[in-house]
């Protein structure tokens, strides 16, 4: 984890010097407020996983680790198979479509993506 | 567990049609995008060939403006949206997990979310079409004024504008997916810099996906509240700002640009140390030369801006040039793996040794126009036309189809044809070139990009003609390897589970992989696994 948190904390002190050599080169506020969002997100990303790694259990930092150091009874679940993915994606098709066409078919695609979020809430339980 | 054991508690896989339309499997839903952008490449492969045989004379009048508008616009939009830049997410989602080591993706119905918006949202961008006035007909860049109410009155704009919001939305939700795979799901012993260098190349894209984006889709937002919501974000009459809409697309499109290039490095690297025998040279050296790309690409965007006035030409010049330090590294590296390797020229390698040689032109003309004298005179022209074919079309293009021949076989268990394979990559890539060279010509002999017809006289028409011959070759590369996948999967010739001797770990499962990817996983003790077991082999054996 500390290499993959490296990366983020070193691309958002990158594209933070970039926003400041930027902006008192070209005097430029568009370009300026794009990279310094760009490394506050990076900022927001890199302390998410300061908190992350202290849960983390990562058998594949670990140089020496063998597939019997991972094993346990906890494996994880997989599932293979979901309805909500596609029905999703027809519901957002319908919303953007709507705001283009028909409000009406917007409405409908949201409220099927309202159904969705329900359904899976419930399931889950 | 063992294989047998593995098959008493594993349920059979189906394989209907709801199967695959409820899939939440990586691998499927790798098929599924693959599966599609090749669908759009093929479609817009053939808008193509409408543009080339329209331009193969002076004159022509097959195709009226508005339709040629519309028609370079699908054809821009669906390469750099639908084709090259999903192919590598499709490609990535089907190796992520078998590389490093997972059972599936970190968030598996997210990733199959991200599939179906992609799906529609492409759908939608073509379906533009069907409207009264046609699809969007702005270029792929949709600049505004042209791209505003005023001067596209037609839905064919809108549905451009909330297709692609809806392909970029899928992007960011795969890249997020990508990065949580290979930063968490990796199996016991893969550090990160064991990592194969194809996942490496993804996490860079990923990155470049979450910075870049973003900015798209508020592009998109802000375009489509002008064009309907009284916006005038961009409207100069009001206080907007055209030169706004330039900076917030080209913050995206410049580094679209490595999102379309940085997974076929990965692609090509890993091709050529397969075929060449030999590890990667300079593995540490690659992955830093990825993320030195990513993140200087993020600080050239207004280098496509130099002819506005209106930015700082010797800033992004500067940041344009270092771009070319670490891909020169990439460049030196490729050539130090082969060097002394014993090299099997197989279709995939030839079409690694292609991307090669077309995108080391596509690269040295992008330093060119990266200078602004030179850019001021090439700008709009067809070199640069030329120079973004070679880098995308020679070099994306070239190492798909290496992904395609190199994989192929991992993924459905048999082998492509070789002989019919190697005869699609002369076609294609002689026809590729005598498509492209003249470019550069048409464009230093002052042809602008995006006109549906040119003056008669001079060298232009004959340019032209070769261009659009070139062309046809490629089609013809095309339907050679329709062919060759028909023709191989007749033959259905088992592959093995590891029929290139390749060392990372998608190889140590079976052709194609189990559900859940993997029956056991080698040790892991370095960045070749495979490597490493057979050495314990042939030492255990001796």
């Amino acid at each position: 984890m500390k290499t993959a948190l490296g990366l983020f904390v070193s691309s958002a002190i990158f594209t933070g010097t970039i926003a400041v050599v930027y902006w008192f080169i070209a005097h430029e506020p568009a370009g300026t407020m794009l990279l310094g969002f760009m490394s506050a997100a990076l900022i927001v990303v890199a302390l998410y996983m300061v908190f992350a790694e202290r849960d983390a259990d990562l058998y594949a930092d670990d140089k020496d680790a063998t597939m019997a150091d991972a094993a346990g009874e906890h494996v994880g679940t997989y599932i293979t198979h979901s309805p909500a993915p596609f029905w999703i994606g027809v519901a957002l098709a319908c919303v953007m479509l709507g705001l283009v066409v028909s409000p009406a078919a917007a409405g409908l695609g949201v409220v099927a993506l309202f159904l969705l979020g329900g359904l899976l809430i419930v399931r889950s339980r | 567990m063992t294989a047998a054991a593995a098959a008493r508690v594993t349920p059979p896989e189906r394989h209907d049609l709801l199967s695959w339309i409820t899939t939440t499997d990586n691998k499927r839903v790798g098929i599924l995008y693959m599966g599609t952008t090749l669908l759009f490449m093929a479609v817009a492969g053939l808008l193509a060939m409408a543009i080339r045989t329209q331009l193969a004379r002076p004159g022509a009048t097959i195709l009226e403006p508005h339709a040629y508008n519309q028609i370079f616009t699908l054809h821009g939009t669906a390469m750099i949206f639908l084709v090259i830049a999903p192919f590598a997410l499709g490609l990535a989602n089907y190796l992520i997990p078998l590389q490093v080591g997972a059972p599936d993706m970190a968030f598996p119905r997210l990733n199959a979310t991200s599939y179906w918006m992609f799906l529609f949202g492409g759908l939608i961008v073509f379906a533009g079409a069907a409207t009264n006035e046609g699809a969007a007909s702005a270029g792929w860049t949709s600049y505004t004024p042209l791209s505003e109410i005023t001067i596209s009155t037609g839905l064919g704009q809108d549905f451009w504008i909330v297709g692609l919001a809806m392909v970029s939305v899928a992007s960011i939700m795969a890249a997020i997916n990508f990065v949580t795979t290979a930063f968490i799901h990796r199996a016991p012993g893969m550090t990160m810099w064991r990592l194969p260098i194809f996942t490496w190349e993804m996490i860079a894209t990923s990155l470049l996906i979450f910075m870049a984006f973003p900015s798209l889709t508020a592009t998109l937002l802000l375009l489509f509240v002008d064009r309907h919501l009284g916006g005038h974000v961009f409207d100069p009459a009001f206080g907007g700002s055209p030169i706004l809409y330039q900076h917030l697309f080209w913050f995206f499109g410049h580094p679209e640009v490595y999102v379309l290039i940085l997974p076929y490095f990965g692609v090509v690297s890993e091709v050529i140390s397969t075929f060449s025998g030999r590890p990667l040279f300079g593995y540490t050296g690659m992955v830093l030369a990825a993320f030195a790309i990513a993140g200087l690409s993020m600080g050239v965007w207004a280098h496509h801006m130099f002819t506005t006035g209106a930015v700082n030409n010797p800033f992004f010049a500067f940041v344009s040039f270092l771009i070319a330090v670490p891909t020169g590294i990439k460049f030196f590296n490729w050539i130090c793996t082969m060097w002394g390797g014993s090299i099997r020229y197989t279709t995939a390698m030839l079409y690694a040794v292609g991307f090669l040689m077309n995108f080391l032109l596509g690269g040295v003309t992008g330093v060119m126009v990266a200078s602004p004298p030179l850019d001021f005179q090439a700008q709009d022209s067809y070199f640069v036309v030329a120079h973004f074919h070679y880098t995308i079309g020679g070099g994306s293009f070239f190492a798909l189809f290496a992904a395609l021949y190199y994989w192929w076989p991992k993924v459905y268990g048999w082998r492509l044809g070789e002989r019919l394979g190697k005869a699609g990559f002369w076609l294609t890539f002689a026809g590729f070139n005598v498509t492209f060279m003249p470019m550069f010509f048409m464009g230093a002999f002052g042809m602008p990009r995006r006109v549906y017809t040119y003056a008669a006289g001079g060298a232009l028409p004959l340019l032209n003609v070769i261009a659009t011959a070139g062309a046809f070759m490629l089609l013809l590369g095309g339907i050679l390897f329709v062919v060759n996948v028909v023709v191989s999967a007749r033959r259905h010739e088992p592959a093995g589970d590891n029929p290139w001797h390749g060392y990372t770990l998608e190889w140590a499962t079976t052709s194609p992989p189990p559900e859940h990817n993997f029956h056991a996983l080698p040790p892991i003790r370095s960045a070749r696994p495979l490597f490493d077991v057979e050495q314990a082999q042939q030492a255990k054996a001796t």
